[in-house]
């Protein structure tokens, strides 16, 4: 994300929609992708991404310049991914993980065929669905974005063990869920 | 270190490469001699690791920053101008119930009168031609021209 300045952050605060497009620009591609990792679906990450920048719009006046001003994005950005993850969840019931995946179609041509065609995207999708949004978070903000521990722990206001220890948990199931694959393909 | 040992770092400071040099050096010799971790530390990096290292990024649509400007916009805009002719939604729904019930009672009140006068009227009526089949002389000129009248005549 380029270097946001305070003064642009102070006329976003005061209402400034130019200023507030500024921020927009440099933080909104890895929000989306983090929405479209935590919520694994492009229309949830769209609605995801529009309810962050309203709720980061509403709340700049009370962001206080102490931490980093990505770090306070990253944790509104995963409590809101979270969030509409868990309400369309409890709403549709529209979770489909990865077993049932594997157990109505198997390891299917189609399947496989689906994952080779649009390569590791459908896998990353698929695997990530066999992980809550919590391991979820951690995963990508480690994984993807290249967190530090340190500022996962900051970003997520969970300490340090409990960053390792989600992340051994979502690889320990990443694992699993490879070797599975695997086998079922042989 | 144990192969126990091992196994609980390798999933996490290992891989995450957090771990200071020294103890670093002390798991690469230990995976060199040791064909179980070391198969495990390859399925992890293929598994749970490879996945995300080419997942690359989606480009955020236009539509998203369009929705959250006019959503924002919308928000923040003043008031209508035809706001201050128009009372708030609330205070014009409490108006319209109101002197719909003002009407209602007005209507009601206007009924019950005139139906009281019209009672009155009627009462009135029967009483005087009630009178005249009496052929009462204290009613009055009109009853007593009346009974002057049956009198001559029949």
């Amino acid at each position: 994300m380029e270097e946001i300045t305070r003064d642009i952050i102070e006329r976003a605060a005061g209402g400034d929609m130019d200023a507030f497009e500024v921020i927009y620009k440099a933080a909104s591609g890895f929000v989306f992708n983090l929405a479209l990792r935590i919520t694994n679906s492009r229309p949830d990450a769209e609605e995801t991404t529009q309810d962050i920048f309203i709720r980061i719009y509403d709340n700049l006046k009370r962001f206080e310049f102490r931490s980093s001003f990505k770090t306070w994005i990253y944790r509104i950005a995963v409590n809101t991914a979270i969030n509409v993850y868990n309400r369309n969840i409890r709403n549709t019931g529209r979770r489909v993980d990865f077993d049932t995946i594997i157990e109505t179609h198997g390891y299917s041509p189609e399947i496989k065929e689906e994952a080779e065609k649009s390569e590791e995207k459908k896998m990353l999708s698929l695997l990530l669905t066999a992980l809550t949004p919590d391991h979820r978070a951690v995963i990508v903000l480690r994984e993807i974005e290249g967190l530090s521990y340190g500022e996962i722990s900051e970003a997520l206001k969970i300490n340090l063990n409990t960053v390792r220890s989600r992340l051994k948990r979502a690889r320990e199931i990443l694992l699993e869920r490879g070797k599975k694959a695997v086998a079922d393909e042989l | 270190m144990n192969c126990k040992e091992i196994k609980e770092i390798l999933f996490t400071d290992y891989l995450d490469m957090q771990l200071d040099s020294q103890i670093m050096e002390q798991v690469r010799k230990h995976l060199d001699g040791c064909p179980g971790c070391r198969k495990l530390e390859e399925e992890l990096r293929l598994q749970a690791v490879a996945p995300f290292k080419n997942a690359g990024n989606e480009r955020v649509p236009d539509s998203v920053w369009f929705g959250i400007r006019e959503q924002l916009l919308e928000r923040d805009k003043p008031q209508e101008r035809f706001s201050k002719f128009f009372l708030p939604r609330p205070a014009l729904a409490f108006a319209t119930v109101s002197i719909a019930i003002i009407l209602v009672v007005a209507a009601v009140t206007r009924y019950n009168l005139e139906k009281g006068q019209m009672r009155e009227y009627f009462t009135e009526q029967l009483d005087f031609y009630s009178s005249l089949n009496n052929g009462d002389d204290d009613t009055g000129s009109v009853s007593g021209t009346g009974s002057l009248a049956e009198s001559y005549l029949f």
